[in-house]
């Protein structure tokens, strides 16, 4: 009776999941806005992997928990004993300044951070998993107010320039436990998605329209991710282990077909045949060490590498033009690092004091350098744990407050703060139970 | 120096758990609306960030297009109707005649027919005695472009109406007629004068001919069988003006011995002749009543494509000949602007509004400027662009456009608020 209760928990998420998934997507195309440099490149690059790597710095290529599933390293998905499911969502806000507005902009954004579903085929030593999280995001809007004379009358407007959509990523693959210290795995992924650039005009007075004229271009193509991970154990205590782990993903090519379309309000006409096109994303290279100590500390650290400066696009995208001699992006490099502490392992102790505390940071310098002025991000982050009477289950809720770019020359800086909510369950579908 | 095994992390990770019902109750109801939140979005936006996107080709401009050619044209209208139910619908006939040698002198006659009251005939009608039939006519007023309301007339607004009365002799309808066409008729019933002053004008029908058609009225059939009458000026007369007749508030009187019944004017026809407007190189006049229109053409190639705001034709208007006290030219309050696919397909796409000073226009809206919209992509392509002038109700209205203005006055023109440069 119990496992059917537990099963039918699990099949609430999974519908709310799925909801929230398609909220999302009608959102995403309507009215969640987030930074101006979302329009660099294929969108801002986002970075979900777990609940626990984001709260301790983004990291999580190296750390190997048995919950939490990295989708960002398949090696470790060979840790899992149970069945893994994973649903975590969380809203941004983000206040934008310039040096050429006197007004800041505010925003905000839901967003469906990831999914994952994880099988134990030979529990901690082989599984397998499959995942979604979004690879970019587009969703600028920054507003401009004007006048213009027709016909002896002044007449305001406002002109909208806004950008919506983003780069899905789907995969999944198989984590292998080699021997008792390294583990190796490998995904493949889908990356698939559009972008819109939107200019959207309205008019302060009776008999106008709103205009959209829309650059949408859709993308897709496959990817691959190979990782790695080597755990030594009793470095300094008979509990503790270092971890290192690393993951490359693949540059991939995806094709892209391009429409603009042009008329009022919902109304637009495609104007002439899509153009086809292509662009390619480069590597991404993550690299990072996980030390453990008895269960009750852990830290992290973590490197990332996307050489955006070697972007290609036959496409003109967002700082990059390859027709007219554009390219404003540049190398994402990433540092980052987490402490997580448990107060207490003892199964007698107060809920607060067995979750788990989290904090971390990382600073990263953005795939996009606007008039060659590099943007840099420095973000503190962390969160709880919280154990649930299910085994296997947690409840974590995370933040990330952070800055992005200077208001140096036409440069924009944001302030934003995320809040995360993630569900973690845990439960044994295919393994027969020793003790029931 | 061992490995830690995924279980060792797991039981690191997780404890044995208690009942903490209390704790995952919360998570399970904070969950949606976790996500709810999550999903939730709103904005405050500002030009921050403008500069980054540094797009200056995407601003707002008001463009001009000039007609390329405008002309008269001959086109279908009708003058006659039906004033309460039945199609066309035609709620005023003309009455009179004026000499105007600006705009052309105008002659109209009227011809009514009568349906039953509307509530029926008594049941004891039949078995009563005519004692008069009387014509009552209800002179029209409207709204002039200024905004007040006067009766309608067009001419010598002192102008008294001497007028005759007669029987229409043949059946007739009210379609398919010319707006010149005339009915066969009898002698006259009756002959008044509607003054200036009268704002209703009742008078008797002759009594001979109540006697000798009391029967027709009473008779079962009489609205089949009896065509109405035909009111106009005596043969010779030139009246100096011509009004309006509210078609749907006049009507045949009946007095009988138990009443005075309403039988209402419902079938109408104006028969109206109108002369030439005195040529003229910089003006195009419509009036109504004229089987003619407006029409002109426009060039929206230079335009190229780009997302339209709003669009707007408007047309300058000659407005010193008409209005007026002594001798009154009524400005047509509206015109219709109908889009020219082909000859067989005609599209009416807005309404042009005359307001009581300056250029007569459409007033952009949403159907309007998609469907200008579509011709600057492609997808509609109109032969040429025409301005009509109602049928309903018949006038004399004047539409006076100015098509050859002086240099530095615009003439007739398209007025395009594009948003961006045209794609290339």
């Amino acid at each position: 009776m119990s496992r059917l209760l537990l099963t039918a928990r699990t099949a609430a998420f999974v519908l709310a999941a799925l909801w929230a998934t398609d909220a999302s997507a009608q959102v995403g195309g309507s009215n969640d806005y987030g930074s101006i440099y979302s329009r660099y490149g294929l969108g801002e690059r986002t970075d979900f992997s777990s609940s626990q790597a984001n709260m301790l710095g983004r990291t999580g290529v190296s750390m190997r928990t048995g919950i939490y599933n990295d989708l960002g390293n398949p090696a470790l998905w060979s840790d899992q004993t149970v069945t893994t499911f994973t649903v975590s969502g969380g809203v941004t806000g983000t206040r934008s300044i310039d040096d050429l507005n006197p007004e800041a902009s505010r925003a905000t954004a839901g967003d469906l951070f990831g999914l994952q579903f994880g099988v134990p085929i030979l529990p901690g030593r082989l599984g397998a998993t499959v995942g979604y999280r979004p690879y970019s995001r587009t969703n600028y809007r920054s507003a401009i107010s004007g006048e213009i004379m027709v016909e002896d009358s002044l007449i305001n407007y406002q002109l909208n320039q806004e950008g919506a959509g983003g780069l899905q990523q789907i995969g999944g693959g198989l984590g292998l436990r080699v021997g008792e210290i390294l583990q190796v795995g490998a995904s493949a992924d889908v990356i698939f998605g559009s972008t819109e650039y939107l200019e959207r005009t309205t008019f302060d007075a009776p008999g106008y329209v709103e205009t959209r004229r829309a650059l949408g271009t859709q993308y897709q193509g496959v990817t691959a991710t190979l990782g790695a991970a080597a755990t030594l154990r009793a470095l300094a205590n008979e509990n503790d282990g270092l971890t290192f782990g690393a993951a490359l993903t693949l540059p991939t090519r995806l094709d892209g077909s391009r429409t603009l379309t042009v008329g009022n309000s919902l109304d637009r006409d495609t104007l002439a045949s899509s153009v086809d096109g292509d662009a390619t994303l480069p590597l991404a290279a993550r690299a990072g060490l996980a030390y453990r100590s008895g269960g009750r500390w852990l830290a992290t650290v973590e490197g990332l590498y996307e050489p955006w400066s070697q972007f290609e696009s036959t496409l003109p995208v967002g700082g990059f033009d390859a027709g007219r001699g554009v390219n404003e992006l540049q190398d994402r490099l990433r540092v980052g690092g987490g402490f997580q502490f448990v107060p207490s392992l003892s199964r007698n102790a107060r809920l607060f004091q067995r979750s788990a505390y989290r904090i971390g940071g990382y600073a990263e310098q953005a795939l996009y350098a606007p008039t060659g002025s590099s943007v840099s991000t420095f973000a503190l982050t962390g969160g709880i744990s919280l154990p649930t009477r299910l085994t296997g289950a947690r409840f974590d809720l995370g933040f990330e407050l952070g800055t992005r770019g200077s208001t140096d020359g036409v440069l924009v800086q944001d302030t934003f703060l995320k809040g995360s909510a993630t569900i973690n369950f845990g439960e044994r579908w295919f393994v027969r139970r020793r003790l029931d | 120096m061992g490995v830690v095994t995924a279980a060792q992390l797991r039981a690191s990770e997780v404890s044995p758990m208690l009942p903490v019902r209390s704790l995952t109750l919360a998570a399970r109801r904070a969950a949606p609306l976790l996500l709810l939140l999550a999903l939730s979005a709103c904005q405050d936006p500002t030009g921050v960030g403008l500069g980054l996107i540094d797009d200056d080709t995407s601003q707002p401009n008001a463009r001009s297009l000039a007609a390329t050619s405008a002309a008269l044209q001959s086109a279908e209208t009708t003058t006659a109707g039906f004033a309460s139910s039945g199609t066309p619908l035609q709620t005023r006939v003309l009455l009179g005649s004026v000499i105007d040698p600006i705009y052309g002198d105008a002659t109209a006659l009227a011809y009514m027919d009568v349906n039953l009251p509307t509530a029926g005939r008594p049941e004891n009608f039949q078995d009563s005695t005519i004692t008069a039939v009387a014509l009552q006519l209800r002179l029209d007023d409207y709204t002039r472009v200024e905004g007040d309301t006067a009766l309608y007339v067009y001419g010598d607004p002192t102008a008294s109406l001497p007028i005759e009365i007669r029987e229409i002799t043949s059946g007739w309808a009210p379609t398919d007629l010319a707006v010149d066409a005339t009915l066969p008729v009898g002698d006259i019933v009756a002959t008044g004068t509607i003054l200036p002053t009268d704002t209703t004008f009742t008078i008797n029908l002759d009594p001979a001919w109540v006697t000798a058609n009391a029967d027709a009225i009473r008779a079962d059939d009489f609205v089949t069988s009896f065509e109405g009458f035909e009111v106009r000026i005596p043969d010779g007369t030139v009246a100096g003006a011509v009004r309006g007749i509210d078609a749907t508030l006049s009507a045949m009187l009946v007095a009988t011995s138990l009443d005075t019944l309403r039988f209402p004017v419902n079938e109408v026809l104006t028969s109206l002749t109108q002369e030439d407007a005195a040529p003229s190189t910089d003006v195009l006049a419509l009036r109504a009543g004229r089987a003619s229109t407006l029409a002109f053409d426009f060039d929206f190639e230079p335009v190229g494509v780009a997302a339209l705001a709003r669009a707007d034709v408007r047309f300058p208007v000659e407005r010193s000949q008409t209005g007026g006290t002594a001798f009154v030219r009524p400005l047509a309050s509206q015109a219709l602007l109908v889009g020219v696919v082909s000859e067989t397909e005609r599209i009416q796409l807005s309404v042009l509004t005359m307001p009581s000073e300056g250029d007569v226009s459409t007033v952009g809206g949403s159907a309007f400027t998609a469907e200008i919209q579509d011709v600057l992509i492609g997808t509609r392509t109109y032969d040429r662009f025409e301005v009509t002038l109602q049928s309903n109700p018949v006038s004399l209205d004047l539409l006076p456009l100015i098509v050859n203005p002086p240099a530095d006055q615009p003439g007739p023109r398209f007025t395009l608020t594009l948003v961006g440069q045209p794609v290339q």
